[in-house]
């Protein structure tokens, strides 16, 4: 009977685990989060062979930039080195970037992660980690549209912006605001981020 | 053993997740054309000479002697390619243009066709393919005398897509008063790209009521009731871009007399809803343009999560 009963339980409590993890976990298909909501959970390799979760870096403000060095928002981003500033600039701050990669495996604009590590080296990016989501999962847990877009997330692991990163859709402002290091600043400072949500800009995200 | 009971219902929940778990899984959508890798376009272009935009030529329309002169971009695309409309949707980049014209002269807005709107996983884009009008007003300065002589140069910024996207500039030129045939051939072309342009949406024997805003936690859900004879054939709605909101396009629709139209505030959700709102209605495949004032009710509240 005592058996019986331990048996019971534990198949149990390993449905409600399996459940409470399908509800934490990135899932594609679930309403994207809003600000103030949690950031889904993932588990990503990155281009330089390491396991990485957002787990990681529990604590930390952290950035997500989808990426894509395919689409010519991003390369003129990189180029013209408005990309690797922000990311240097948010990671002397103790800020973590991490960049994402969902390009699907069958498109034309996907690169290995050797040939990825060549580009982003050529490009100066100054990214944490650059993480591979071949099957889009994570993107689209996200709601990420387009490349560059960018989420931050706040010390407590809640969206807090979720957007384009600036205000120069064409690339000729000469006084552009850069949505992610303003959001950055606020949470640092411990003030609330003023814009919270822009509408990206760039190539869609080649899920398919 | 009566407590065995406990099993069944356990394997039925862990059976309950597998289920939702191959229910999210992403399914397999059409296939997209696979094109070779292309990088940036025209001003930066190193792709080689192709440019998806086969054509552009600026021309005048209407040349009336006094008042705005209308003028239009004709551009032909390459096969498969599209450019976007003045909202993109959940990508790409509207069409932009840098003029250069006498002093005193003053240029409009690009008045963009009705476009064709794609889904793809989800992500909504409003498009033009094949062979495009963009329209533009040209102003001339008060001072300068009807059917004086003068230059405009244009320079078109674009995104086009297929598979994988270009951007790239194009330089056009126009002189005014433009010659018998340039004339004869712009006219010849509004002829036939006219009717693809919005009409307004008493055109269409419909009327609109104000937007009515409701907050829905994370986004303000503007309903915009359509009434007339041929309501149920107003199948989508195109909405035009909005300063400071994000449109949740996905989220957008027309049926049964009642547009839906999902919008974010970039300043969170203590922000009130957009004053005015406008698009496309889209009946019987042609596009009928309103643009309504969203009326708060006055004891609608809103949270503050800030």
């Amino acid at each position: 009977m005592n058996t019986t009963r331990i048996l019971t339980s534990l198949v149990f409590i390993l449905a409600i685990v399996a459940t409470w993890a399908v509800a934490a976990a990135a899932v594609p298909g679930q309403a994207p989060p809003a600000i103030g909501d949690p950031a889904p959970a993932f588990t990503l390799k990155s281009i330089d062979g390491q396991t990485h979760s957002l787990a990681d870096d529990k604590g930390k403000i952290i950035v997500l930039e989808w990426t894509n060095p395919g689409c010519p928002v991003v390369q003129r981003h990189y180029r013209d080195g408005l990309m690797p500033a922000a990311q240097k600039a948010a990671r002397e701050k103790g800020v973590v970037w991490l960049a994402v990669n969902s390009t699907n495996p069958g498109h034309s604009n996907y690169r290995e992660p050797d040939a990825l590590q060549k580009i982003y080296s050529d490009w100066m990016a100054a990214y944490t980690l650059q993480l591979m989501d071949a099957d889009g999962a994570t993107g689209k847990a996200y709601g990420a549209k387009t490349t560059p877009h960018i989420f931050v997330i706040d010390a407590q692991g809640r969206i807090a912006y979720n957007g384009a990163i600036d205000n120069d859709t064409s690339g000729d402002k000469a006084d552009r605001t850069n949505y992610a290091l303003a959001a950055i600043d606020a949470l640092l400072a411990g003030k609330p981020v003023a814009v919270m949500t822009t509408q990206p800009y760039g190539c869609s995200v080649k899920y398919k | 053993m009566n407590k065995l009971w406990f099993i069944p219902v356990a394997l039925l929940s862990l059976a309950g997740v597998v289920a939702c778990l191959s229910g999210f899984s992403p399914t397999g959508q059409p296939a997209e054309v696979r094109r070779p890798f292309r990088a940036a376009g025209s001003a930066s272009q190193e792709a080689g000479s192709f440019s998806p935009l086969k054509s552009v030529e600026l021309l005048v329309l209407e040349a009336h002697g006094s008042g705005p002169v209308r003028m239009c971009f004709h551009i032909e695309l390459e096969p498969g390619w599209h450019l976007y409309w003045k909202n993109p949707g959940d990508a790409g980049l509207a069409p932009t243009v840098r003029w250069t014209l006498p002093t005193g002269f003053a240029a409009g807005p690009l008045l963009h066709p009705v476009p064709k709107k794609s889904v793809e996983e989800g992500l909504v884009s409003y498009e033009h393919s094949g062979a495009v009008l963009l329209l533009c007003d040209v102003t001339p300065s008060p001072s300068d005398q009807a059917g004086g002589k003068w230059t405009a140069t244009a320079v078109l910024g674009w995104m086009a897509c297929r598979e994988s996207c270009i951007v790239g500039e194009t330089a056009v030129r126009v002189a005014f008063p433009p010659g018998a045939d340039p004339l004869r051939r712009g006219r010849s072309l509004l002829a036939t790209f006219g009717p693809r342009f919005p009409r307004p949406l008493s055109a269409s024997g419909l009327t609109a009521a104000a937007g009515r805003p409701e907050w829905t936690g994370a986004a303000w859900r503007i309903e915009i009731a359509l009434t007339g004879p041929r309501v149920a054939e107003a199948a989508d709605f195109f909405p035009y871009p909005l300063e400071d909101y994000v449109i949740e396009n996905a989220g957008v629709s027309c049926r049964d007399g009642k547009i839906v139209l999902p919008v974010v505030p970039s300043r969170g959700s203590g922000s009130p809803p957009p004053k005015e709102v406008g698009g496309l209605v889209i009946l019987g495949g042609a596009g009928y343009e309103i643009t309504v004032p969203v009326a708060l009710k006055s004891r609608t509240l809103f949270p503050s999560w800030r």
